[in-house]
């Protein structure tokens, strides 16, 4: 059976992976930062416990990526792929407004978390035909005027992702990204809620109204939900191999109006 | 018309497959038949007419034609609910062999057809009956990388393709239209044709890949079969690359040099 690792298995699009590659017939380990809902995930989807392996993960831990590559290898041998899901800003803004704390926290985050992963599952990924994605975002390529620390972040991982994916060709390791549009998660409205209103925004409903607004902008009219995202990553990751270098842009078609 | 029309089931969609008896054409027909109710539309003699070419264009359609292909597609049951349009790659012409007529022909076909069947099937569904068609093209790494392998015609025109891509995805969107590319880049019909190349191509072809195999047919026509299908219901506007990391290389792919006449070892 293929292995894979999946990062933010407390999130919307990585239990959407989960879920999908777990039907796919993957055993897989979830490293997440909240392991009481990664527990509770992981019991509805996997009773027996057999096919799924917990990897929780302390904020602050510097050796995460090494410790969650060695439970896997420990538990299953090798690693087949990598859907790195975690990721995201803590609170948004205009560029003003973002304090430099964000900037760092955006950047380990976004950029050099997934780096790590990398790093420490390469040896046990090479030359299995083996697949790693990453989730980037729409505003790599076509930023807005609020999450300046974010757009960058993910056009930085996005670059990272065509480096990879030259470096690791020759050991059969494929590397593309999946770059999602307004997606309705439930990361997205705790970012959206910790970020401060505009004075033109009513206090009370200023959440509602970002969600309208990017609504408004999607040509479909709605958010994207979490499946159809996973849907492309587990496309990527189940399929062919000749993918690789490319950030898919999963958006509804909003990058072509910006 | 050499078009098999199958009857339909709700559980499938109707895909129209222009270009069905090609190389590449007949590998996608094998994995979409028996998942979906296939329409396949075969090349005829002239390149740029597809069905029963009986000459002078009657009883065949001409794609650079916009009444012949709405003829055609009012002739096929609907709702068609995918079209794949697989251009027939026609001119290999140098640039001193390249004329404005050779370049016009090579964009009527590649995408002026395209814009026909859009057009036609957009005409011919109605609105209602447009929500959830999907479109995908094929396009070329030589859309943004050269190669003396193809002409000049051939790369403008892929060019071209991928943006007309955007904007009728753009255009179309509100309709629950989506429109899509793929972009290959050397295509073998198995991991075992790359046996059958010379030395002289193999080796760099092989350096290109940075040692990894070319994308075969299968691998090609699987991203199309997602692209058609309700889980890429969010994808359009894309052109995605297959083509084992080639447009992500810094280097042209005009390295490998002008196609020997016998490339094929067989």
């Amino acid at each position: 059976m293929s292995v894979a690792l999946v990062t933010g298995g407390a999130g919307s699009i990585g239990q959407a992976v989960i879920t999908r590659l777990l039907d796919a017939g993957y055993l897989i380990g979830i490293s997440s930062r909240d392991p009481v809902a990664t527990e509770s995930f992981r019991q509805s989807i996997d009773p027996q416990g057999s096919r799924t392996l917990s990897l929780p993960r302390h904020p602050q831990d510097p050796d995460w990526a090494n410790a969650a590559v060695a439970a896997v290898v420990d538990a299953w041998g090798s690693i087949d792929a990598i859907a790195s899901c975690s990721g995201g800003v803590r609170r948004t803004g205009p560029w003003e407004e973002i304090l430099d704390a964000d900037w760092h926290e955006a950047y380990q985050d976004n950029v050099l978390d997934p780096l790590a992963l990398v790093r420490n599952a390469v040896p046990y990924m090479k030359h299995r035909d083996a697949r790693i994605v990453f989730v980037a975002s729409f505003v790599a390529s076509s930023p807005g005027l609020w999450n300046p620390h974010y757009s960058s972040a993910k056009a930085a991982l996005v670059h990272l992702v065509k480096y990879l994916a030259r470096s690791l060709a020759e050991v059969q390791i494929s590397v593309n990204a999946v770059s999602p549009g307004y997606t309705l998660t439930e990361g997205l409205l705790r970012t959206l809620e910790n970020s401060p209103p505009l004075s033109t925004e009513n206090g009370a409903d200023f959440v509602a109204m970002r969600l309208k607004s990017m609504s408004d902008k999607m040509p479909m009219g709605r958010l994207l939900s979490p499946d159809e995202v996973a849907e492309t990553i587990v496309f990527i990751v189940t399929s062919s191999r000749a993918l690789s270098g490319q950030n898919i842009i999963v958006d509804g078609g909003i990058s072509l109006s910006r | 018309m050499a078009a098999s029309l199958l009857t339909n089931t709700d559980m499938r969609k109707r895909i129209l497959i222009v270009g069905s008896d090609g190389n590449f054409g007949k590998e996608l027909v094998r994995m979409l038949d028996g998942q979906h109710v296939v329409v396949g539309i075969d090349y005829a003699e002239k390149p740029w007419f597809i069905g029963n070419d009986r000459g002078g264009g009657v009883g065949g359609c001409d794609v650079t034609a916009v009444e012949d292909v709405f003829l055609l597609c009012q002739e096929i049951p609907h709702p068609i609910q995918g079209l794949v349009y697989l251009p027939r790659v026609r001119l290999r012409d140098r640039l001193s062999e390249v004329t404005l007529e050779s370049l016009l022909d090579e964009f009527s076909v590649s995408v002026g057809g395209l814009v026909h069947f859009v057009q036609a099937l957009v005409g011919t569904q109605g609105s209602s009956s447009n929500c959830g068609l999907s479109v995908v093209s094929m396009s070329s790494v030589l859309a943004s990388r050269v190669s003396s392998f193809e002409g000049l015609g051939y790369h403008l025109s892929k060019a071209a393709l991928e943006q007309l891509v955007r904007f009728l995805a753009m255009e179309l969107g509100s309709r629950g239209i989506r429109v899509n590319a793929v972009s290959p880049g050397w295509m073998v019909r198995t991991s075992d044709d790359l046996d059958n190349l010379i030395e002289e191509v193999r080796t760099p072809l092989s350096r290109v890949n940075s040692g990894k195999s070319p994308a075969n047919f299968y691998e090609v026509a699987a991203l199309i079969s997602f692209l058609l299908s309700d889980a890429s219901q969010s994808l359009s506007g894309q052109v995605i690359s297959v083509d084992s990391g080639v447009s992500n290389l810094e280097t042209s792919f005009a390295a490998i040099g002008p196609l020997p006449d016998n490339w094929q070892k067989s």
